[in-house]
């Protein structure tokens, strides 16, 4: 039997061009990066759900999809989506799409396909006799034993585009960010050597069409890790994750903090947390219990949106605090006048999708959007600058500031959130660890000159308390809840 | 890895449950001839302790494209199937061999003629005669 994982072609892998980063293009770069981290180590393994498959394998497979697009007539920039559940024809295909150049664009498995991405292929679990350009992987995992003729899309191909991702949409306004060779290689060579993973056990708890599970969690994992193991629960049961640890004796697992509160909160949850080498929490605020919880530990924050492909920050391993981002990581940071947090660098997106093409933003900085304060070396976050409001008066609200000082002053409060339902008044949503009386001079304390506005104060207990898949609060609902105070918030 | 801990994972089993491998073929492993081997639907290799290629049947041989001249007498786990050199398949079977206890079956993917291919494995050690055994099937 023959393992070798073999190079794709002698005449298309970069090895002439010396370690990637010597290599000259960006895609050159890339496939150095590929090349280097995946053709060797024969006896690194991922972990699938009823399937063990060596790094090897899925070498040798992502071969295979090449010859199959070569065959396909796919050339640079040809958009292809990949709508696989975690499986090794995902790693397989994502790895030969983005040799051969091809626009990859991830969806959540089984996700129907918008038609604004004008794609010319579809990789789904199954295919579809009535739409010629879906595609399912064989049995084995590898591609289709005969090539596809895909359609002329409207478009043309978009060459500079190597990844779309969808942003999470917190803002309400969820978007495709398109991302280049170059994006995607310095976000991983930036970020590789902080996260130790040689030699690693790393547990796959994130979601893969997600940048923050795919960019920062499984691809430096499938670099250097010496095995992968998929979480069977794609983390969403934190008993599941547990026994995964314990199981598999894994050393390295990323997480949002919800990931970190649910495993915490069961039995043997944080001694599996403390006894962790690595990894990287982050994707939401990070509260003073996340802090508490994670202080002392081998876990660093980890910061970033999909629009910087998407690292902008790491923290150091154990340090933690309320709101704590870490510092810059692969592109340079500042808080601009209004205090947000502005980030410039190779992993700044290309620009966005839409259904006229790829709409490219300008070089230089951009803001993240979040309110920080620059706190010896590391940027702690202190809220959203889109949640500010102003009141009938036009005084300007920023709730972020606000909300750090609440979760300082007022004990037992974990996180808060400062709104206005009618603007003219302020209301305030206290989340707490166990049931107190509402602290109104506390409140009031924190608001300062903008105590005369005080309306509603809610306290609520942390397990009542509306949040986003990430853990970030969700204010619309608490809105809500404050209109109908019968209601309870988590309804 | 511990093979405890690989034996508790729902990717290996104990072989009871669900090898492929019929009961009959286990009591005769002591005296199997070459030709007992040839007649498995399945791949068939001895190892020796070490884990070098003892025999290997036509069936496996065929499967990877590895004539049998140029299987036995290498290394399985670093010669003949490299991506077998891990903690948890050869050291699995470093485990057993030294525990004269190795009875596990579970899914795995190899290269054979250069495209990946979904099997099941079984490792087992005879443990009245001491020997090993790779049992390999298509999934």
């Amino acid at each position: 039997m023959s393992t070798d994982p073999n190079h794709f072609s002698p005449h298309s892998h970069p090895r002439e061009s010396g370690s990637a980063r010597e290599a000259a293009s960006p895609r050159e770069r890339l496939r150095a990066i590929l090349y280097e981290g995946l053709h060797t180590d024969v006896g690194r393994l991922t972990v699938f759900p009823g399937r063990i498959t060596p790094i090897a394998s899925i070498w040798t497979g992502a071969r295979q999809w090449v010859n199959f697009f070569r065959a396909s007539g796919l050339t640079h920039g040809t958009r292809v989506v990949l709508a696989l559940g975690p499986s090794p024809a995902f790693l397989m295909a994502m790895i030969a799409a983005w040799w051969e150049g091809l626009s990859l664009i991830v969806l959540r498995e089984g996700e129907p396909v918008p038609d604004a991405l004008d794609a010319s292929v579809i990789i789904r679990a199954e295919s579809c006799g009535t739409d010629l350009r879906v595609i399912a992987p064989n049995p084995d995992w590898g591609p289709p034993e005969k090539p596809i003729r895909p359609p002329t899309t409207r478009l043309g191909p978009s060459p500079d585009v190597r990844l779309m991702l969808r942003t999470s949409g917190t803002s309400g306004n969820p978007r495709w960010i398109a991302l280049s060779d170059e994006n995607i290689a310095a976000v991983i060579e930036s970020h590789r050597p902080h996260l130790g993973l040689r030699g690693a056990r790393v547990l796959s708890a994130l979601p893969w069409h997600h940048a923050f599970g795919l960019l920062i969690d499984l691809v430096p994992a499938l670099l250097d890790a010496e095995t992968i193991v998929r979480e069977p629960s794609a983390g969403r049961d934190p008993g599941s994750i547990i026994e995964a640890v314990e199981r598999w004796e894994i050393t390295h697992l990323s997480m949002v903090p919800l990931q970190v509160c649910r495993i915490a909160a069961l039995p043997g949850g944080r001694s599996v947390l403390a006894g962790l080498r690595g990894g990287v929490v982050g994707g939401a605020k990070i509260t003073q219990d996340i802090s508490d919880l994670l202080t002392g530990s081998t876990l660093r924050v980890g910061y970033g949106q999909t629009e910087a492909s998407p690292g902008i920050a790491l923290g150091a391993p154990g340090v933690w605090r309320e709101g704590i981002l870490g510092a810059a990581c692969g592109c340079e940071l500042r808080a601009d006048d209004a205090g947000v947090l502005q980030f410039r660098g190779p992993n700044a997106c290309l620009g966005h999708w839409t259904e006229r093409g790829l709409e490219r933003w300008a070089d230089g900085w951009r803001s993240t959007g979040d309110l920080v304060r620059a706190e010896r070396g590391q940027f702690v976050y202190l809220g959203r600058a889109d949640d500010s409001f102003k009141l009938a008066n036009g005084r300007l609200v920023v709730p972020g500031p606000i909300e750090s000082r609440l979760a300082e002053i007022v004990p037992d409060v974990i996180d808060a959130a400062v709104l206005s339902r009618d603007g003219e008044s302020i209301d305030v949503v206290l989340v707490t660890r166990s049931a107190i009386a509402r602290p109104i001079a506390l409140v009031a304390r924190a608001l300062g000159p903008l105590a005369p506005k005080l309306g509603e104060v809610r306290v609520l207990t942390q397990h009542n308390v509306p949040r986003s898949a990430k853990g970030s609060l969700d204010r619309a609902q608490l809105a809500r809840y404050l209109e109908d105070p019968g209601a309870r918030a988590a309804a | 890895m511990s093979q405890m801990n690989m034996m508790r994972s729902p990717a290996a089993r104990p072989a009871s449950s669900n090898s492929f491998v019929p009961d009959e073929l286990f009591g005769m492993l002591g005296n199997l001839s070459r030709a007992d081997m040839d007649r498995c639907d399945f791949g068939v290799i001895k190892l020796d302790d070490s884990g070098k290629v003892v025999m290997v049947n036509r069936y496996q041989s065929d499967l990877g494209g590895v004539a049998i001249p140029n299987f036995e007498n290498k290394h399985y786990f670093t010669q003949i199937a490299p991506c077998t050199n891990n903690a948890l398949f050869f050291g699995s079977f470093k485990k057993g061999v030294a525990a004269n206890n190795l009875n596990l079956v579970f899914p795995y993917t190899f290269t054979f003629k250069m495209k990946p291919t979904n099997v099941k494995v079984h490792l087992y050690r005879d443990q009245a005669t001491k020997t090993n055994w790779v049992f390999c099937a298509r999934a």
